[in-house]
């Protein structure tokens, strides 16, 4: 890599940022280049959804009247007045049900990898992961007996 | 086009207006959906559906978004101001993206997608789960009963399908053994004198019916469109939305439909490959029918309880799904020898 007069000298503090800028001219054999580079429209797309998304956002206020009345911005709960605020203590079900999804989506996380390489791991694999499966299942079934998954 | 390619600034250019197109097309697809299933909607219900502005009422998703984009569009009273405006947003934002890395076809050399990722699968889940947030926190940010508890139901709801939904693919990502879209629509089988691309759904018949469920769940659909029961909840988190933003949310909705569709006909039925129909053609026709078989199920269902919802997503899909994993594993391995 060679640098024009005025940059800075020395080692680059971010060599993959740099390789990332000289793309696609330098891009590196290597594999972990190779891998970066597959991420790079995905990045401009980013970009590029997010300026679509911001602008109909910010149209929003350009388009249209704009004629508020304290009767308009008040809240619609069916033609009655709301005398309580909105927010209230919430059922624990909910609290429960977001605890239970912790539990189990972390877990169903660790499935993925495993299944990927599942026909080089064979029997071994399949037997490590029927562990981890028994020790996820009696945790369901512990929480079915006592009533975890009913919603009254 | 290839001089084109292998100038450093040429390539971006393509890169970027392919990129626009696929915006575009997207956009396009999402208003005639809406069309498609109000007219579908109709005939089911037997009456005509829209069929006044254009030719067969074409015309009706230009009427209605401009209609919409000039209403007035206020904040209303005592809402989180800042969350109120971001919400929406994340909704819409979060259902293009997973438009970045869906295949769309191989046709003459040419691809048709725009990112092609080694971890696919992972990022449109990745992406698809950023909706609950959307959901929740536009509930939360209007200063209205019915919509915050529209939007704590369909977080509820969401992440009760989600892992029922994420453990339905894993027996596909086994049998391939990838989780990059294209690998999976590209997986080879030798079956005697047959030897080409197949559909995965012969190989994991409940993982499919699996996903199906709960992608309609996922897409807020009926039966499942819980978080905005009208009957209950007026709206749900949609109560206090007007004008853009409201438009904003139903254009997620129903990207999010299509990215379903899509998933489906990726996952489970060979993607662009259909006998001699041209692979783009064939993953739209595809693509059409599933999203035919989403409103089929809204004119056909009643929505469920909500006490129902979650016994059907813990105490059925869930168990169903790692089962089915099990299995299949066990299939796997003994075949394989």
């Amino acid at each position: 890599m060679c640098y024009s007069v005025g940059a800075p000298r020395g080692r680059p503090a971010f060599p993959v940022l740099l390789e990332l800028a000289s793309f696609p001219k330098a891009a590196s054999p290597e594999a972990f280049g190779n891998l970066l580079e597959s991420y790079v429209p995905l990045l401009i797309y980013v970009l590029i959804v997010l300026g679509l998304v911001g602008t109909v956002a910010s149209l929003s206020f350009v388009l249209g009247p704009s004629k508020p009345t304290k009767t308009k911005l008040a809240p619609y709960e069916s033609g009655i007045i709301p005398e309580t605020p909105a927010m209230r203590r919430l059922s624990v079900r909910f609290y429960l049900t977001a605890m239970l999804f912790i539990i189990f989506d972390v877990e169903a996380v660790f499935f993925y990898p495993w299944a990927v390489l599942m026909r080089q791991l064979k029997w071994f694999g399949l037997i490590e992961m029927f562990v981890f499966m028994g020790v996820l299942l009696v945790a369901l079934a512990y929480i079915w007996r006592n009533g975890g998954f009913d919603w009254d | 086009m290839s001089d084109l390619y292998k100038d450093p600034i040429g390539h971006w250019v393509v890169v970027v207006l392919a990129m626009a197109v696929v915006l575009f097309v997207l956009l396009t697809a999402t208003a005639y959906t809406v069309w498609f299933e109000r007219v579908a909607l109709g005939h089911i219900q037997r009456r005509p559906g829209p069929n006044r502005v254009g030719p067969w009422g074409l015309m009706q998703l230009a009427a209605d978004g401009i209609k919409l984009a000039f209403k007035e569009s206020f904040v209303p009273a005592k809402t989180d101001r800042v969350i109120y405006v971001i919400a929406p947003t994340i909704a819409v934002a979060a259902a293009f993206l997973a438009w970045a890395v869906i295949p769309i076809g191989l046709w003459y050399n040419v691809q048709y997608w725009i990112a092609d990722v080694n971890v696919g699968v992972l990022l449109i889940f990745a992406v698809s789960s950023l909706n609950v947030y959307a959901i929740v926190l536009g509930g939360y940010a209007s200063n209205n009963k019915y919509s915050l508890l529209g939007g704590l139901r369909s977080a509820a709801q969401l992440i009760s399908y989600e892992m029922a939904m994420g453990l339905s693919l894993v027996p596909t990502f086994m049998i391939v053994g990838s989780l990059r879209l294209r690998d999976i629509v590209d997986y080879t089988v030798h079956w005697g004198p047959y030897t080409g691309p197949i559909p995965l759904i012969l190989l994991t018949p409940i993982g499919f019916l699996i996903y199906m469920i709960a992608a309609v769940a996922e897409t807020n659909r009926t039966p499942f469109d819980l978080p905005e029961a009208e009957q209950e909840l007026i709206g749900g988190f949609l109560t206090e939305y007007s004008g853009l933003k409201f438009v904003m949310y139903y254009l997620a909705e129903y990207v999010n439909v299509i990215t379903a569709s899509a998933l489906a006909t990726l996952l489970f039925f060979g993607g662009w490959y259909l006998w001699v129909v041209p692979p783009v053609l064939a993953f739209f026709l595809k693509v059409v029918f599933f999203v035919f078989v989403y409103i089929w199920l809204r004119g056909t269902f009643p929505r469920l309880r909500y006490d129902m919802l979650m016994r059907l997503g813990w105490k059925v899909l869930l168990p169903l799904a790692i089962v089915n994993v099990i299995v299949t594993g066990v299939i796997i391995v003994l075949v394989q020898g």
